[in-house]
């Protein structure tokens, strides 16, 4: 096996001393002279048509610099990655269709001014009848959100494989069961924040915590109507995404005040605010039946998933897909029927959250598998690996490249290894149960079209001293990617860490890494970034070679310096090399651009999990005491950081199975502060977190690395839940669990 | 001493001390510690999660007790220490709970760590030697949505070990 000097080791992030020195700019802390501080009039109603929007009393305010509504948005005066159907603003005549829609934008001398100000916007709503469930949206006669979209339906889509009709009749068991996920809220501790600005050179500069720059430059440009060569997007620092960062939420208001007033403006959300604009995770109800012989071989599998997409088309055709794909998983079903719909309310848009429709659908897999298993009575952990895809199976996912061996066994034993033994109830008020879920999570690779994911480029160069840039529109979020970048990059070029330098995020600096989402960054931009280094490694050895007078293929790079392999000469220090590149006109400035090339869209890989919890029969309310979570990784560039994922993601998936939903009311956020929309605390973490890899090498990631950030989001929860239905004896069927529904299900069971 | 400003709301001279150095500022009444630090004194290093005192990103030391500075209006804070993450390292030497941070892998997004840091620092100088549950109970204000804790209690006991 080759040896690494960098790649797979525990290195502490590199931009770790600047976070923990606070020195670290996230966008919020960005400031410029003469800037001015801006606020937006957000919609009171979720469903009106605007009458009026009267600014007269505001524009006068003394510090109020500009006060825009609709009829001053140029271009197109729409957005959305899929179909542009979101307004910049809303204006006179028009109709507003969630509490995030904005009416107004003012720029002031502060941000006192600015909040005071738009409460002296008066706006004139008609109520207009308000779709707030999905009931409410296909009931016969609902009006239409959309006037082109009839039914209020955002999506319809089936797969079909096989005939699962016919093999449900003729299956030996049957599970039925409906699953309601909640809408779940990213609640990264930073909120949105972007400084605008025009330069001196005419560009439209946005800085801003986003997840895809070129996407939000193409969203922009689009919206306003410029073009997208005059519209710079770059974001520094981001405090968390989760996906909640990778569509416009401000960014657009801020571009169009600063080319309207000429000066740097900035905004920064309040939590409330926050909570109301970006999208959340899909809330879905998923009706599953699942059909097996005696003997324990699925056969059939069959599917209605509807969700809420909230106001406006945003993620909801993708995020479907994805879920739909996602709902077979690691096992050999021949018969599969799929019929997948999101519909239009006026709730919060639904969009990308860590998983992107994948986890609602291993919840209600990996939940009604169990009923399934009991049902049979066999063992769950060996139901589930007697059902699962073997090496040169194909699976339902036919987007899946399947080029890495089916690893599910290895993780499995890794999740049993370290699961120890079932936990015994402390007394009589107390209910013990374990859970398992396994999933087959998958991954972009760069050839997803349509939504930007196709391809990935990267930029390496080499300075003259020897130091090292990446420039990469690859966004660090906290899953470190910048890190992994940085070891791929030593390990090819033979340097320190410390002599790389990378610079993220900035349209006019790097080329197109598209979204930082989907559990590609590592995998795509992993590639880009060793081919770029690759080629520029070739081109210094064969200066090295003209210079030391050896064949450069006999020359290897270490520790900065390149020396021939037998050590016959003492070689020449790096830096030598690059000065002589530099004197001679020989570029060290190299861009990769990686695309897959085979004909599969996600590059996939394996989990389990294991919960167990303690139910309190009195109250009703779940502790987990143990999760164990086990992963194949593929080659783990940095084991520290892929730990952290697993450990981070367990957490969050816990608040999705046990106290997080974002509760809306006739439309209106019921659950806007982190008081009332429950994440985990430090008190809330289960006694005993565990995470466990496995490194069954990707033949084409990086190294052999895998995608990672978003898997463990699957099979958690439903480990979870399904220890809690081992606990109390009967079935739970909804995110999160409530202690009422626990105690009600005890009750039944009694 | 009292101003008053076109507006309604008072204006005070503030005094106090922030990471040793005096600064002198002239604030309206309802001005938040965590305003005047980030927006009057760019110690940017103390961040803006919530405003109401849920989230814990504006953690600072008051004369070493850790607070929710937008909790504490600038007034109240006139005539005392202020210790922010910028104050935190002695001379470029990181405190020890910065150090086992960025070793222990306790940092993702970052936007939490320097509530969090000031929190375990504020804890460790009351406590030395903290069991595991005294940490997550002295971090329970700080919430962190990237790491799921662990790594955080364990770079916080290990300063702690550090400490000895």
């Amino acid at each position: 096996m080759t040896q690494h000097s960098v790649v797979g080791k525990s290195i502490p992030r590199v931009d770790g001393l600047d976070k923990v020195l606070g020195r670290t700019k996230y966008a919020g802390d960005l400031s410029m002279p003469g800037m001015l501080y801006a606020k937006a009039l957000l919609s009171e109603r979720a469903s009106a048509r605007i009458d009026r929007v009267d600014v007269s009393r505001t524009t006068s305010m003394e510090g109020v610099v500009a006060v825009l509504t609709a009829k001053d948005v140029p271009g197109l005066g729409r957005f959305g990655v899929i179909a542009q159907d979101q307004p910049v603003l809303v204006g006179e005549g028009e109709e507003v269709r969630f509490t995030g829609d904005a009416l107004a934008l003012v720029a002031a001398e502060s941000q006192q001014v600015a909040e005071r100000a738009v409460r002296f916007i008066e706006v004139e709503y008609e109520e207009l009848p308000g779709l707030y469930t999905i009931d409410d949206a296909l009931r016969d006669g609902a009006r239409f959100l959309h006037s082109d979209k009839p039914g209020n339906v955002c999506l319809a889509a089936e797969m079909r494989i096989g005939e699962p009709e016919l093999a449900l009749r003729e299956a030996d068991v049957v599970v039925e069961e409906t699953y309601n996920t909640s809408r779940q809220e990213h609640a990264s501790i930073e909120t949105e924040a972007a400084l605008a600005f025009v330069d001196g050179q005419g560009l439209l500069n946005v800085h801003s915590c986003v997840q895809d720059p070129y996407h939000f430059a193409r969203d922009i440009s689009r919206a306003l109507g410029i073009s997208m060569n005059r519209v710079r997007v770059a974001s520094p620092a981001v405090g968390g995404g989760f996906g909640a960062k990778l569509d416009i939420t401000i960014q657009h208001w801020l571009a169009l005040l600063a080319m309207k007033t000429r000066r740097p403006v900035k905004m920064m959300l309040t939590r409330e605010e926050s909570f109301r604009l970006h999208p959340k995770r899909h809330p879905m109800r998923i009706s599953i039946k699942l059909g097996a012989s005696r003997d324990g071989k699925m056969v059939a599998l069959q599917a209605k998933v509807i969700s809420d997409g909230g106001a406006y088309t945003g993620r909801s055709p993708t995020v479907l897909r994805v879920n739909q794909m996602a709902l077979p998983g690691p096992y050999d079903i021949p018969n599969i029927h799929v019929d997948s719909r999101a519909v239009f309310t006026n709730n919060p848009v639904s969009g990308a959250f860590r998983g992107y429709g994948a986890p609602q659908a291993v919840l209600a897999r990996e939940a009604a598998i169990d009923l399934l298993a009991r049902e049979i009575g066999m063992d769950p952990v060996q139901f589930r690996l007697s059902n699962c895809v073997r090496d040169g199976q194909k699976v339902a996912n036919k987007f899946v490249m399947l080029d890495s061996p089916i690893s599910l066994p290895q993780v499995a034993n890794k999740l049993t290894e370290a699961a120890g033994l079932k936990p015994v109830a402390a007394g009589p008020r107390e209910l013990v149960g374990r859970g398992v879920a396994f999933d087959m999570p998958t991954f972009d690779i760069g050839v997803f079209p349509g939504i930007g994911l196709s391809g990935a480029g990267a930029t390496v160069e080499m300075l003259q001293d020897g130091s090292v840039t990446v420039y990469s529109t690859a966004i660090e979020m906290g899953q470190g990617v910048a890190t992994v970048l940085t070891q791929v990059v030593a390990e090819v070029l033979g340097v320190d860490v410390r002599d790389v330098e990378v610079v993220l995020g900035d349209t006019n600096a790097a080329p197109k890494a598209g979204p930082t989402s989907a559990s590609r960054q590592t995998y795509v931009s992993g590639n880009a970034v060793r081919m770029a280094a690759g080629n520029l490694r070739e081109r210094i050895l064969e200066r090295a070679g003209k210079e030391l007078e050896i064949d450069a293929r006999d020359l290897v790079i270490e520790g900065g310096r390149i020396f021939p392999v037998d050590g016959s000469k003492p070689g020449v220090e790096l830096a030598q090399v690059a000065a002589l590149c530099f004197q001679d006109g020989i570029s060290l400035r190299e861009e990769g651009w990686f695309k897959a090339s085979h004909g599969a869209l996600q590059g996939h890989t394996f989990m389990a999990s294991l919960a167990d919890v303690a139910v309190d029969v009195l109250t009703g309310t779940v502790t987990v005491k143990k999760l164990v979570c086990s992963h194949d990784t593929g080659k783990a560039i940095n084991p520290l950081g892929v730990i952290g994922q697993l450990y981070g993601g367990a957490v969050q998936s816990q608040g999705y199975a046990l106290t997080e939903n974002l509760l809306c009311e006739d439309g209106e956020v019921r659950t806007a502060s982190l008081t009332e929309y429950l994440v985990p605390t430090s008190l809330d973490i289960p006694p005993e977190l565990t995470a466990v890899i496995v490194e069954e090498a990707s033949p084409t990631g990086p190294f052999g690395a895998k995608g990672l950030g978003e898997h463990v989001m699957g099979s958690v929860p439903p480990a979870i839940l399904n220890a809690v239905c081992d606990a109390v004896g009967a079935r739970l069927t909804r995110l999160p669990i409530h202690p009422q529904e626990v105690l009600d299900a005890i009750q039944r069971n009694a | 001493m009292v101003t008053e400003a076109k507006t309604s709301v008072k204006r005070h001279i503030v005094t106090l001390t922030v990471n040793g150095d005096e600064h002198v500022a002239l604030v309206k009444a309802n001005t938040t510690l965590l305003d005047l630090l980030r927006e009057e004194f760019d110690y940017t290093g103390t961040k803006k999660g919530c405003e109401l005192g849920d989230c814990g990103a504006c953690t600072v030391m008051l004369d070493g007790e850790p607070v929710n500075s937008c909790l504490i209006l600038a007034v109240e804070a006139d005539g005392h220490s202020v210790t922010t993450i910028e104050g935190l390292d002695q001379n470029g030497k990181l405190d020890p709970v910065q150090e086992a941070f960025v070793n222990h892998g306790a940092i993702q997004c970052g936007y939490c760590s320097p509530g969090m840091i000031l929190s375990g620092r504020a804890l460790l100088n009351r406590n030395p030697h903290p069991t595991e549950r005294e940490v997550r109970e002295a971090i329970a204000g700080n919430l962190c949505r990237c790491t799921g804790y662990v790594r955080i209690v364990e770079a916080i006991l290990a300063a702690a070990d550090a400490n000895s």
